[in-house]
């Protein structure tokens, strides 16, 4: 049920991110091109609030429900630990093609197909269009200038799969360990936190280590403020990597020796 | 010494279940205290308690979803979390029926079963007629009751025809007619050799369905028969 109530948020948050293109559109009479993806999920209040709509989403992952018994009976520790992590990892799967998918469909039927990025895209990049059509998703410099589309929307995906698949793992983690209250609170926390990312002192140390942070393409490797530097696409895949080993090996080592006590969770 | 007592008799033959001087504390609640007991062959163990008493830490220590902080729990000669996971040949009941409540009875034990076996709609149904449930009902197991849940509760324990059962208060909620159909059921496995431990507030069934029977009182566990 979250699941779908997410999809539904997700489709609202594309909406309302790139609600005024449509009317660009029809004034230049130019359909746009598939390739809006990069350019919506790098607002950074998209990027803040779809981390908190995953939140959401995997609240209900079924960390040590009384429902879960039966299964961890027939299935072993083990195994239903594995399989947790995989149905996570294939729930962020499918909510990252459905978000890029929404990225399309969300402009049916003004979308027409290009290998390039297209006139809208780059109007929305290079003219101050956005302001005359209090437009959300600007298209960004950084990405047109140094990504072909198909480049930076595989891109995109799959940054988008590995963070929303890293926070579920995360919250699962977290609650084999401590529970699920605090997995849930300490994650809204973290999501939350990308709001003070601007502040200097902490610019340094957050762009490294607020993984939702790294779904927004254009930040790779630029200039943050001053000797500040976001951190590179190299960086930000490998730090996610690396965290989504961290924490399935975590729960694999904390699932050996768990109690089972559900009331804790209930 | 009843232990000893118990030992003798049962000289030569190796128990499914062997629990040895369990002890286990929730804090500073000891909750089991040297708690022994050997479950023999196509035998049922009853205990009876109060609430609160550590049957169900007792059962939960059995299928390995607890620890126990010293002493030692055998299935089958196999020593739990170090040569098993987990109780995994076992038909299980603990505490309160934990089902998906928006899938129908049906739903659900065709979930369950098919985590270890191969699709079998008509075992399914079967097993679902067995314990008194309409096996075409579309109804969704939230909406119930006490007993029906109970039924199918028993239904899941059942469905895999495991030689071990773990049944924790399995008459719980059940009717009188109910009662007498599920006692006539588990005196069917008994003899088709299944071996069962059962916890029950309720005497009579105890005494009509178990061979050996322990008390539980404050973590400390007697055998009566």
């Amino acid at each position: 049920m979250r699941f779908i109530g997410t999809v539904i948020l997700m489709i609202a948050m594309v909406a309302a991110t790139a609600t005024g293109i449509d009317r660009l559109m029809i004034d230049t009479q130019e359909w746009i091109t598939p390739w809006m993806a990069p350019n919506i999920i790098d607002n950074a209040h998209f990027v803040m609030t779809y981390g908190f709509a995953m939140c959401y989403m995997y609240s209900d992952v079924p960390f040590m429900q009384k429902t879960e018994l039966y299964k961890i009976v027939r299935k072993g520790k083990k195994r239903w630990c594995a399989e947790k992590i995989l149905a996570i990892s294939l729930q962020g799967l499918i909510m990252a093609i459905l978000t890029i998918g929404m990225t399309i469909l969300i402009f049916l039927p003004r979308v027409q197909f290009d290998w390039d990025w297209g006139k809208v895209i780059y109007t929305l990049a290079y003219s101050n269009s956005i302001y005359k059509y209090n437009i959300v998703a600007r298209g960004s410099q950084a990405v047109i200038d140094k990504y072909q589309p198909i480049q930076a929307m595989l891109i995109c995906f799959l940054m988008l799969w590995l963070e929303i698949t890293l926070l579920g793992i995360f919250m699962f983690t977290l609650s084999l360990y401590i529970n699920r209250t605090l997995a849930v609170a300490v994650s809204i926390a973290i999501i939350a936190m990308q709001m003070t990312v601007y502040l200097a002192p902490l610019m340094r140390v957050l762009v490294y280590v607020l993984p939702f942070y790294w779904c927004r393409m254009s930040i790779y490797g630029q200039q943050a403020f001053l000797d500040i530097y976001y951190p590179s696409f190299a960086y930000c895949l490998i730090a996610s990597i690396l965290g989504l080993v961290i924490c399935v090996t975590a729960a694999m080592l904390r699932i050996r020796k768990k109690e089972f006590i559900w009331n804790n969770e209930e | 010494m009843e232990n000893e007592n118990k030992q003798e008799v049962q000289v030569g033959k190796m128990p499914v279940i062997s629990v040895q001087h369990a002890c286990k504390s929730f804090g500073k609640q000891q909750v089991l205290k040297d708690v022994s007991v050997d479950c023999m062959e196509g035998s049922i163990t009853g205990i009876v308690g109060h609430n609160g008493s550590g049957k169900t830490v007792l059962f939960k220590s059995i299928c390995g979803l607890l620890y126990l902080d010293s002493g030692h729990i055998y299935i089958r000669g196999r020593e739990m979390h170090k040569d098993l996971d987990m109780l995994n040949e076992a038909g299980v009941i603990i505490e309160e029926p934990a089902f998906l409540g928006n899938y129908s009875g049906y739903k659900n034990l065709d979930y369950l079963y098919r985590l270890r076996n191969p699709k079998n709609p008509e075992h399914i149904e079967a097993v679902l007629e067995k314990v008194g449930l309409d096996p075409k009902s579309r109804k969704h197991v939230k909406n119930y009751s006490m007993g029906m849940r109970q039924r199918l509760a028993i239904a899941q324990a059942i469905m895999e025809d495991q030689k071990i059962l773990i049944l924790d208060e399995p008459m719980n909620g059940l009717d009188k007619h109910g009662v007498a159909d599920m006692r006539k059921l588990f005196m069917e496995l008994k003899e088709q050799g299944r071996t069962a431990v059962m916890a029950s507030h309720n005497k009579e069934d105890i005494d009509i369905l178990c061979d050996h029977v322990y008390e539980m009182e404050m973590g400390v566990l007697q055998q009566v028969r």
